[in-house]
Parts: structure tokens; C-alpha cells; sequence
């Protein structure tokens, strides 16, 4: 009857594994599946346990085929319903349990509730299920049968690292139901048995809820789709974005886009963040999204903007969207998770429409000029300047351009200051030429800072970012459009509107844009323009005011100052603090187990038949030898034992160890079992050879030994490892 | 009720197999001083049905140790010294035509008693050592294709001497695996040997040396020690002690199947001498090293560094884990 009592509870907690799934699909579509995934086969399970008419339950075997043929069946008629109607069942069953992991581990979460996707995690609902429900039948342990949902749990865990929500709520839901099903499992004794555990456990996740959070390794948990690798960037678009600008200035009527919106904003379309001498490329490592695009780090302040994109003539595979996009509806996309940039699967086709909702970043002036650089990988890697495929020696231009760069930001106090400064020399002295022929390597950057210094965004984008990178501003190149012409209740962004342009990073305020490209004759700002945008005002006004500072201060050249991560950190807590709060909880937590662990197993041999008894008493005499130098026991006798108890308490000794070792012989190898008086009398023998050991030994060098980590191992490590005698 | 009843009677039993063992040692350490331990391993071997090989130089006490016993336990014994032209016959016996009766008479030999000393065995033939195979083995004498049994208790008490070996034929494998023990009496302490001169055991003496126990006593004692109970955790003990003998890195040859029963045997009736009903690991280990020592065959380079079987033995004693209860 308790058997069928403890179903319930693994339906129970079977349903919470499932439930907690909800960082990967939302709790919508998971909602009507689960509960059927779960209480199904425990059903089932309940009814094939019953007795046959041989008194006994249905095979096991049978159990499992009529639960495949249960599990087909459900998912036909729930989550597979319409691949049933159109004939493509097999198909999608094949798929949703060999593919549909690697589609949810390749992309971004929540993943979209397509039935394909949803089959694998009703497989694990149900099978953790059946296995519960069946290990809760066919067994007696008492905990056992929550490990099949704990497995589903754990996996659900594991695929919602990243997603949204959390998942503690679940986890207090299943450690309650686990709980429940031990009681449920136990009689009156074992609950006994139970109770001195309970404040102990209380204790520790008390401990574990409190502390928990401030663990610092808990901070970045391993994450399964760091394992699993998106095609790389240039599969995706054969055609670079930097290398359609040129081709797009002399089309500048050009719609490509348009934008519905409450506001214009720079659209951002692709970010060229790796430089190899010659070209400008991306790093991007794309995932599938369904919707969401995961935040980025920073304490900049963002304002939301929703966009209603509709393609017109835009080539590539590249989307437009204002920096930066927290969800995308209406398209197949896939996301970097690093920049942000969005890009669809197929080459983009006139007619296509999406919506995406960004939060735009807002720096303030103050913030602004206070920045120091960033220090991470990223700005590492944007700090690089490779010598050219194929060189074996820096090119000479390098030296030239750093010498240039250091000119032109002469008296530049910071970095803020520096890069605005270079921006603002940039923008001062070149032109905006649309026939300069294109190309960014390192002689035609020379060609131009040394002779035309006339060009299209591309070139002054490009030459700013190497420069920069000389003076150690980590630098990318942006692709993107303006904002575009107002059309009715939309803005049209046509291929005139392209620009290019470097961003520096900073800490904390991640990726800041400048515009180092001088105004195009007969362009003016439009409303369209980005310069009509307030949040860009103030961007180009703190610009501004830092170039003007730098002209006026006069100071020399300074090196750009490099921070770490640990550094921009001050304010916050040290790691060390959590390291010896750590520490301090571990020993607790060591020393409540270093004498709990010892005394249950007291109690224990205390208990059960006489000839367990009397075992216990021997193997408690045993530890008590341990204190005055008994080291290995396991290829001893009990009257050798005996002996080396006389020769190292004392001849006193003799009057316990010596009936002792005889009861214990007794027990373990005589024919006829012992009776309760003479466990009664080896508990005394034990006890009395106990006090002995203490009054030789002494108290404190007994309280060292029973810290020591040995007393947490079991009693037949030490002792022997042979089976009990019968 | 019925089992407390069985229980009581078994230890009576046991309490007074342990009384006569007890006499019978005392009755023979009255004649072979200082030497309890090697008294009582003797009696463990007659209790067993095994048989003994003493190997110690001359003049320590064997030949005596087997006429105390066989006085003790009123038992007939002879006594045969091997010499090289020492022939088969001479031990078993041989069949000589009566022109009386006009057929054969198989006349006995000295292998007909209890208690045999085979004095410096390893002085006798291959031939005539291995007259003894059959006898030792199977307690009959097959002689003209008629087998004769030898009288129970039955006990080969052989002696040889392990510094003179010039002219000695070693025993082989094969008879040395069918001595239960071997044992080496050794020098008396001094106080022993000062007892040893002041009342000498003459002929006399072993000659008056009371009964203790009748052969039929020594049967049904045999008998007894055959059906102590021993646990399975010890049977996986024992053999996992003989198995560690064949195993061992310095053993070219290690004990046989043949020894476990013998150490098993050996054990029951330590076991009942100490007064107990069941055997534990300690009648295991006391008796390991007379029991198995001599049946293991140590590597060359083993026997250079100056090991031996007892050593090994020793050894795999202190490495084999005794059986415990688990899990408390």
C-alpha cells in the first residue's frame, strides 16, 4: 500500500523535473504537456504492478513495451498531432529524439515551442515517470525512486543555463516532494530513525539558501552550449558588408529598408571586429534564437525602441536593428551573443518583415569623460594589429601610423579624450569622396592618411580604428545605416544612409561609436538623421567637449591607461571574503559531520540482532583502540587485538578485551546465534575498554583523533572488508 | 528449547575433548620437557589423522615424543630406521609360503602400529621412501595385490636430520605434501634441560607412563573434531590464505588443495582443544606455518636471500585480511 502511496509524489516530482524546463521552452507550451507526460505512465505503471494470477506482478519486460507503446501513442495525439494529420509522424518522432537537442543546445533561449523540439523533453518527462513509478513498486528504498526525476531535473537544469526565470522555486518543489516520498516510504521505526537527521539537514540548507548566492563559483555555471559551435560567419554571407558601401554611395536612392518606429536611431547591421592586415572581418559566433537576444554587461543606462523592419533591396543575410537587441519576432535568426548583431538564415528577400525590440544605450557626459579603457579578452583582442597574411615583418607603416595617431591626439588627458580627438582630426582634415577607389589595407590606409585623405566612411572608419589600435584603444568597425528619411508613419533607409564607423571599448560602458568621417557635401542633417537624436547629442557633445579639452590642456602624450576587471571592482566585495565565509562554512559544516557521522553509527551497532550488537560492540572497541595507536586491524585476530589492547592500555584492559574477543568470535563464527544477554554484556565489555582508553589517552588527544577524516569512513574500510559472517 | 539442550550437550562434548586433550599433553610433557607447543602440535596431528615430520638434529626429543605419545594414548607403536639398503618390504611386510598349510602367509611389518617412527627417513631409497605413499595416504597396505588396513589411529612420525645430508635422498614433493606438519622440536630452554638431567626419562620411565586415553578414546575424539563447525567466512579465509601461497613473488610451487583440508582439519581440533565449538581465524593462523610451510617451494633466488616457506607463510598471514562482520 505504500508502494502505491509514494506514486503521487513521483508523479509529483516528476511533473516539477518537467516544469522546470520552462527556462527553455516558457511555461506555455509546457503547461498542458507535462502533467499527461507524467501521471500516463504512472498510471500505467500502476495498473501492470498489480497482481497477476500467479500473485505476482507483471514482467518488467512487458511493463517497458507497453510503455514505448504508451509513450508513441500520447505523443501522437498531443504534441505530435499535426505531423500525424499530414502523414510526416515518423519523420518528426525521428527527429525531435536524435535532433532536437542539439537544436535547443544551439540556440538561444527560450527556444521556440515547435513540436519537433518538444518530443525530447516528453521522452524524458515520460521516462523519468515510468521509472519512478516502477522503481516506487518494485523496490523497498526509500529515496531511490526520485533519482529517475532528479536525472530529468538535472537535465533541465543543465539545457536552462542562460534562459530566463529561475529555477530555485522548482528545486525547493522537488527537495519538499523528496521529502514527502521518504516519509511516505518509511514505517514507524524508520521514521525514528530518521528524526535526528532532520535539524542537521534543516541546518545545512539553511546554510546552502543563505550562502548559496554568494558563493563566487556559482557565478558562471557550466554551460552545455559552450560545447556546441555555430557555423563561423563567412559561411553565412560571401560578401562583406564593408565591401557594399562603396557599391551602395553611388546608389544612394536606394531603399533597402524601412523602419517603423517611435524614434530614428542608428540601425547597426554588422560589426567587423578582426583585422588581418588587409580586411576587415567578423568574429561573430551566431546562434539560433527564438526570440531573445542575451543582454550584455554594463551599467549603461538603455531606453527601449521598438522597430518594425520591412526589407526592400537590402542584400546579405545581415538584419538592421537599433544596438542593442534584447528580441526578435517575424524571422528565422540567429544572434551573436558577444555584439548583438543579428543574421538570418537565407539571403534576405524583398517583402520580409520583423520586430525587434532594443535597449539603446545612453551614456551620460560625465560618464563619458571618466571612462577608462576595458581590459578584457574582447579589448585585448581589438588592440591587435597583425602584420598582413604572409608577412614575416611588422609592415613600415605601422611605425608611421602611430607616429601620426600620437600626433594627432596630442594633449589628450584620457582615453575618452584621445579617441574623440582622433575623431575629431579625422573628421578635420579629409573630404567625403565617393569615387576614392575602396580597400583598407595597411598601403592604401597609408596612401590615404598621406596623400588624398579623401574617401567614403569605409576609409575613415578603417583608418581610425588602426590608428587607434597603435595608440592601444580597442577598436572595431561598425557597419550600419542612418536613421533614414521619415515616409509617412515610417523612416526609409536608403544606400545613401550606409555608414561605417569605429567604436573604442570602455569599462563598463561597453562599445562607444565616434564618427571620424567628414560631412558629405549637400547632406544635411535630415530628421531623420541620428544627429537629430537627443541621446546622440549628448555623444557628440561630450566629443566634442573632450577634443576641445584635449586642445586646450596641452598635455603631453600619455599612454592610454589599461584597467582590469578586478580593478573597475573596487567598491565591491573581495573574493576573499567569500573565500573564508566559504571556508568558515565548510569547517562547520565538517565538524557537525565528523561527529554526526560517528555517533549514528553508534547508534546503529547499538541496535538490530544480538550478533550485530556484539559485532558493533567489537567494532566499537575497535575504534577506541584506534586512540591509543591500533592502526590496521584487518589482518588481525580478535585475541590479537587482544593482546596489542593489553600491551597499550594496560593489563586492566584484559578484563574487557579478552571476553570481548571472545563474544565476538562467538558471534561471528559460531553455529548457534548469541542471545541479547551477551550483547548486552559486550556493550559493556566495549564501553568499559572505552573509559580505559580515555583515561590513557586522554581527552583532548581523543577529541583531535575524532576530527581527524578517517572516523568518517566506514567501519570495514578500516576493519575488513569480507562479507558478515551468516 | 530442544536447541539450548543441543547447545549444552556440544559444549560438554567439547568441554571434554579439551579435558583429554589437556591430560594427554600433560601426560607427555612429563617426558618431553619445555616443549608444550610441539607436544600439543603432535597431538593436533594424531587428532587429525595426519602425519608428522620432525626435523631437527639428533638428540632433541623425537623418537621420545612418539614413544610418549603412543604410551599415553595406549596405543602399539614401532620404530624403523632407514638406512639405504633398507627394502619395501621390510616396512610392509612380506608373504612367505607355509609348507604347513601349502599357501602364502602375509607376515606383517612394522608399519602395522599406531604410532610408526620412521627414524631419519631421508636416509631410505626413493624406493623404500615411497613404500610409505600408499600407507600414509590411504591407511592400507597393498601387498601381492591384497590390501591389509592399518590399525586406527594411524600416525607416521618421521624424523630427518637437516645437517648431515651426505648420503641422505630428499623427500620428494609428493610425500612431503602427505605429512600434515612439519615441525622442528629445538634445543630446551635452560631451566628444561636442567629438568632433563636431574630425572632423565629412561626406558623405564616412558615404559610406566600411565594410559591417559584408550584407542577408542582417540577415535571418537577424531571423530568429534571432524564435525566442528566452521563458518563459511572462514572457509573463504583458509583458502584465501593457502591461495596467497601460490602467489606469492618469491614461491616457485605454493600449497596444495591437499593442504587446505589438512589445515582445515588441524584447525577443528584446535578449535575443540581449546574448548570452543567452532573455529575461528586464530586455529588458522597458529597452525599455518607447520601445516603449509613445508608444502611451498620458494624461488632459487628466493632460497639465496635465505628465504623460506615459513617466512612466506609468515607473510601472507599478515597480508591476508581476517573475516569481519561488515556493515556496522
Amino acid at each position: 500500500m505504500r508502494s502505491y502511496l509514494s506514486l503521487p509524489v513521483t508523479a509529483g516530482l516528476t511533473i516539477t523535473a518537467g516544469l522546470a524546463f520552462h527556462r527553455v521552452f516558457g511555461y506555455g507550451p509546457l503547461l498542458p504537456m507535462v502533467p499527461v507526460a507524467a501521471v500516463v505512465p504512472t498510471v500505467l505503471a500502476a495498473l501492470l504492478s498489480g497482481p497477476r494470477g500467479s500473485g505476482r506482478p507483471w514482467p518488467l519486460w512487458i511493463s517497458l513495451v507497453l510503455t514505448v507503446c504508451g509513450w508513441v501513442g500520447t505523443v501522437a495525439v498531443t504534441v505530435l498531432r499535426p505531423a500525424l494529420s499530414d502523414g510526416t509522424f515518423p519523420a518528426a518522432l525521428r527527429t525531435g529524439l536524435l535532433d532536437s537537442w542539439k537544436s535547443i543546445l544551439t540556440t538561444l533561449l527560450p527556444v521556440p515551442d515547435r513540436p519537433e523540439l518538444l518530443v525530447g523533453v516528453h521522452a524524458v518527462v515520460w521516462l523519468a515517470a515510468f521509472a519512478g513509478a516502477e522503481t516506487a513498486l518494485r523496490t523497498s528504498w526509500r529515496a531511490v525512486a526520485c533519482l529517475p526525476a532528479l536525472g530529468g531535473f538535472v537535465l533541465a537544469l543543465l539545457l536552462g543555463v542562460d534562459g530566463p526565470g529561475s529555477n530555485l522555486p522548482a528545486a525547493a518543489v522537488f527537495a519538499g516532494l523528496t521529502v514527502a516520498l521518504v516519509l511516505v516510504r518509511t514505517d514507524g521505526a524508520g521514521l525514528r530513525a530518521l528524526v535526528p537527521g532532520v535539524p542537521a539537514a534543516a541546518v545545512l540548507g539553511a546554510l546552502a539558501l543563505v550562502a548559496g548566492p554568494f558563493v563566487p563559483v556559482g557565478a558562471e555555471p557550466y554551460n552545455p552550449r559552450e560545447q556546441v559551435r555555430a557555423p563561423p560567419p563567412q559561411q553565412r554571407d560571401g560578401v562583406s558588408p564593408l565591401d557594399r558601401v562603396a557599391g551602395w554611395l553611388l546608389v544612394p536612392d536606394q531603399v533597402l529598408f524601412t523602419v517603423r518606429a517611435s524614434r530614428p536611431e542608428v540601425w547597426r547591421l554588422a560589426v567587423l571586429d578582426r583585422f588581418d592586415g588587409v580586411t576587415w572581418s567578423s568574429t561573430a559566433d551566431f546562434v539560433p534564437t527564438g526570440s531573445r537576444v542575451p543582454r550584455t554587461s554594463g551599467r549603461v543606462g538603455r531606453r527601449e525602441l521598438v522597430q518594425d523592419v520591412a526589407i526592400r533591396d537590402l542584400p546579405g543575410v545581415w538584419l538592421p536593428a537599433a544596438d542593442r537587441p534584447a528580441a526578435i519576432t517575424g524571422l528565422a535568426v540567429a544572434v551573436d551573443p558577444a555584439s548583438g548583431v543579428m543574421a538570418a538564415g537565407q539571403p534576405l528577400r524583398a517583402g520580409q518583415t520583423y520586430r525587434v525590440t532594443s535597449a539603446v544605450p545612453q551614456w551620460s557626459g560625465r560618464e563619458l569623460n571618466t571612462a577608462v579603457l576595458a581590459g578584457d579578452a574582447e579589448a585585448r583582442a581589438a588592440r591587435e594589429l597583425p602584420w598582413g597574411p604572409g608577412a614575416r615583418r611588422p609592415p613600415v607603416q605601422l611605425t608611421e601610423f602611430g607616429a601620426f595617431a600620437r600626433r594627432a591626439t596630442e594633449g589628450a588627458a584620457t582615453p575618452f579624450q584621445q579617441a574623440a580627438r582622433l575623431a575629431r582630426f579625422l573628421q578635420g582634415h579629409g573630404r567625403f569622396d565617393v569615387t576614392a577607389p575602396p580597400g583598407h589595407g595597411y598601403r592604401q590606409l597609408d596612401y590615404f592618411l598621406g596623400e588624398t585623405r579623401r574617401g567614403t566612411p569605409e576609409h575613415y572608419a578603417t583608418a581610425y580604428a588602426v590608428l587607434a589600435r597603435t595608440l592601444g584603444l580597442p577598436t572595431r568597425v561598425m557597419v550600419g545605416f542612418r536613421g533614414g528619411r521619415a515616409a509617412g508613419a515610417a523612416y526609409e533607409v536608403r544606400a545613401g544612409d550606409v555608414m561605417v564607423w569605429p567604436e573604442v571599448k570602455f569599462e563598463g560602458l561597453g562599445w562607444v561609436p565616434f564618427d571620424p568621417t567628414p560631412r558629405q557635401e549637400g547632406r544635411g542633417r535630415g530628421t531623420g538623421d541620428v544627429a537629430g537624436n537627443s541621446a546622440q547629442q549628448t555623444l557628440e557633445q561630450a566629443q566634442e567637449e573632450a577634443a576641445s579639452a584635449a586642445r586646450e590642456s596641452g598635455a603631453g602624450d600619455r599612454p592610454a591607461p589599461e584597467t582590469t576587471p578586478g580593478a573597475a571592482e573596487g567598491g565591491q566585495t573581495s573574493p576573499w571574503v567569500y573565500g573564508v565565509a566559504l571556508l568558515g562554512l565548510l569547517t562547520v559544516a565538517y565538524v557537525l559531520t565528523v561527529f554526526a557521522v560517528p555517533a549514528r553509527r553508534r547508534r546503529r551497532r547499538r541496535s538490530g540482532t544480538p550478533a550485530v550488537r556484539i559485532a558493533g560492540a567489537w567494532q566499537q572497541a575497535l575504534e577506541h583502540l584506534v586512540d591509543v595507536g591500533l592502526t590496521n586491524a584487518r589482518t588481525l585476530t580478535a585475541q590479537e587485538i587482544t593482546r596489542f589492547g593489553a600491551h597499550a592500555v594496560g593489563e586492566p584492559a584484559l578484563r574487557h578485551l579478552h571476553p570481548l574477543a571472545e563474544l565476538a568470535d562467538r558471534g561471528r563464527f559460531a553455529a548457534t546465534p548469541p542471545d541479547p544477554q551477551a550483547a548486552d554484556l559486550a556493550w559493556r565489555h566495549s564501553d568499559g575498554l572505552g573509559r580505559l582508553v580515555t583515561a590513557k589517552a586522554g581527552r583532548p588527544r581523543r577529541l583531535l583523533r575524532r576530527m581527524h577524516p578517517r572516523t568518517l569512513r566506514r567501519a570495514e574500510r578500516f576493519h575488513g572488508t569480507e562479507s558478515p559472517s551468516p | 528449547m530442544a536447541e539450548s539442550r543441543a547447545r549444552a550437550d556440544a559444549q560438554a562434548l567439547v568441554a571434554r575433548f579439551a579435558r583429554m586433550f589437556g591430560a594427554l599433553a600433560d601426560s607427555v610433557e612429563r617426558v618431553v620437557r619445555g616443549k608444550r607447543d610441539k607436544v600439543e602440535l603432535a597431538l593436533v596431528c594424531l587428532l587429525s589423522e595426519g602425519h608428522l615430520l620432525v626435523e631437527d638434529v639428533p638428540g632433541v626429543g623425537k623418537t621420545t615424543l612418539a614413544r610418549a605419545l603412543s604410551a599415553s594414548v595406549e596405543a602399539s607403536w614401532t620404530r624403523v630406521q632407514f638406512t639405504p639398503d633398507l627394502l619395501p618390504g621390510d616396512i610392509t611386510g612380506v608373504s612367505i609360503f607355509n609348507q604347513g598349510t601349502g599357501a602364502f602367509e602375509f607376515h606383517p611389518g612394522p608399519i602395522f602400529a599406531n604410532l610408526v617412527v620412521a627414524d631419519e627417513i631421508n636416509r631410505g631409497s626413493p624406493k623404500t621412501q615411497s613404500a610409505l605413499l600408499e600407507v600414509m595416504e590411504e591407511r592400507r597396505v597393498t601387498v601381492e595385490g591384497v590390501p591389509h588396513q592399518v590399525p586406527r589411529p594411524f600416525m607416521v612420525i618421521a624424523t630427518q636430520n637437516p645437517v648431515d645430508m651426505d648420503g641422505t635422498y630428499p623427500l620428494p614433493e609428493a610425500q612431503l605434501d602427505r605429512f600434515l606438519m612439519r615441525i622442528s622440536m629445538g634445543y630446551p630452554d635452560h631451566r628444561s634441560e636442567i629438568e632433563v638431567l636431574a630425572g632423565a626419562p629412561s626406558g623405564a620411565v616412558l615404559d610406566t607412563l600411565p594410559a591417559v586415553a584408550g584407542r577408542d578414546d582417540v577415535a571418537g575424539m577424531i571423530d568429534f573434531a571432524g564435525r566442528l563447525h566452521v563458518a563459511p567466512s572462514l572457509y573463504d579465509y583458509l583458502v584465501r590464505v593457502v591461495a596467497a601461497t601460490r602467489t606469492h613473488q618469491d614461491v616457485r610451487l605454493g600449497a596444495s588443495p591437499r593442504a587446505s583440508l589438512a589445515l582445515l582439519r588441524a584447525a577443528r581440533v584446535r578449535a575443540a582443544a581449546a574448548g570452543r565449538s567452532f573455529v575461528v581465524p586464530d586455529d588458522v593462523k597458529a597452525l599455518a606455518v607447520p601445516v603449509l610451510a613445508h608444502r611451498i617451494i620458494v624461488t632459487p633466488e628466493a632460497e639465496l636471500r635465505g628465504r623460506d616457506g615459513a617466512e612466506v607463510v609468515t607473510e601472507v598471514l599478515s597480508a591476508v585480511s581476517v573475516p569481519q562482520t561488515a556493515g556496522v
